[in-house]
């Protein structure tokens, strides 16, 4: 079921949110995404931007279709522009994000980070699981919105997911 | 008044919008069972690892046929030999549905409603005692519905088996592979 959530009105996360030192932003369909939420914080904290998160896995089919078919349409990279976009994948983070790719089992245990993380904040090992933070400073946020449609279905409510999100 | 209600409402959308059944709802059973459960020194039996799922989830076979889908697959890790050897290789079950996925690029990717049951022979030596032997099992699950899908979840699955009786020979066609293995 297609479902947007704003929790402006909830208190700040008191979650730490996952550094994971060494990995670096890959650009995407023009796009650069993190792989890194602490370093997305601090880079949006800086633009004074919000942050989208795209909670990911290498297994995850619908995670792929949506990255692959949605997220490269012109209309939706536009709607992503204003944000610091970090990609964390929680089953297996993707060589490409580390400038030398330790092994699989490394990778793993990076995203398992992910996993706890958004089981803490979220409440849900969904994936995909979009959101939208606002960084606060010092690594806390506010959670701003989720959607947790899964499988992009209405583009146009994506995209209006994005623009809502202040 | 009116202020609560809007916020108890805004509270409910907020934890109704976020449910989702969780990894061990969706999981109703993984197992690892031998098949007979009591088995004679040398005999082979055959272990079945089963996996059931809640209604509208599905799971993948060990090996996809289309590389594009190589992600969507499960993942099972043996114990070395030990009173158990397993022998030949653990094939997925037929009846895999079939679906392509051309956003992602896959045009064949088997997956399995409602989940399967996985078999593999094994052998149990002919040198081992009477009593009960258990064997541990890596199997990674990945499940998916329409819309979502969940980490991949690790189990660690034990099957017992009860050994008496009379040691046999073991069968022909698995003696170099036992051979093999208690080798290494």
């Amino acid at each position: 079921m297609y479902a947007l959530v704003f929790l402006a009105l909830l208190p700040a996360a008191d979650v730490a949110p996952p550094a994971n030192a060494g990995l670096k932003p890959v650009e995407i369909d023009g796009l650069s995404w993190q792989a890194d939420l602490a370093a997305a914080l601090a880079e949006a904290e800086k633009a004074k931007a919000l942050v989208f998160i795209d909670f990911t896995g290498v297994t995850c089919i619908n995670c792929k279709i949506n990255e692959k078919d949605v997220f490269s349409k012109d209309e939706v990279k536009a709607a992503f522009k204003p944000f610091v976009r970090v990609q964390l994948y929680s089953d297996e983070i993707p060589a490409k994000f580390y400038g030398k790719a330790p092994d699989d089992d490394v990778r793993e245990d990076h995203a398992a980070i992910n996993r706890r993380f958004q089981k803490a904040v979220f409440k849900t090992e969904q994936l995909p699981l979009y959101a939208v933070v606002k960084p606060l400073g010092d690594g806390k946020f506010d959670v701003v919105g989720t959607n947790n449609e899964g499988k992009i279905n209405h583009i146009d409510k994506f995209i209006e997911f994005l623009k809502n999100s202040k | 008044m009116k202020l609560f209600a809007i916020a108890l409402s805004a509270l409910l959308f907020v934890s109704s919008a976020l449910a989702q059944p969780t990894i061990n709802e969706i999981i109703k059973k993984a197992e690892a069972t031998f098949e007979p459960a009591t088995a004679r020194p040398g005999e082979t039996v055959t272990l079945k690892i089963t996996v059931q799922l809640m209604d509208g989830w599905h799971t993948y076979p060990l090996k996809q046929e289309d590389p594009g889908a190589r992600a969507q697959s499960n993942k099972v890790t043996f114990p070395a030999p030990g009173d158990i050897v397993y022998v030949g290789e653990m094939f997925d079950p037929p009846g895999a549905k079939e679906k392509a996925e051309p956003l992602a690029q896959i045009e064949k990717m088997l997956y399995y409603p409602g989940g399967a049951t996985w078999e593999r022979k094994a052998v149990v030596l002919p040198t081992t005692p009477a009593g009960t032997v258990s064997s541990k099992i890596k199997f990674r699950v990945l499940v998916c519905d329409k819309d979502n899908c969940l980490p991949p979840k690790p189990f660690e699955l034990e099957a017992t088996l009860k050994v008496a009786g009379k040691s046999v020979a073991i069968d022909q066609r698995y003696q170099a592979e036992v051979d093999k293995a208690l080798q290494k």
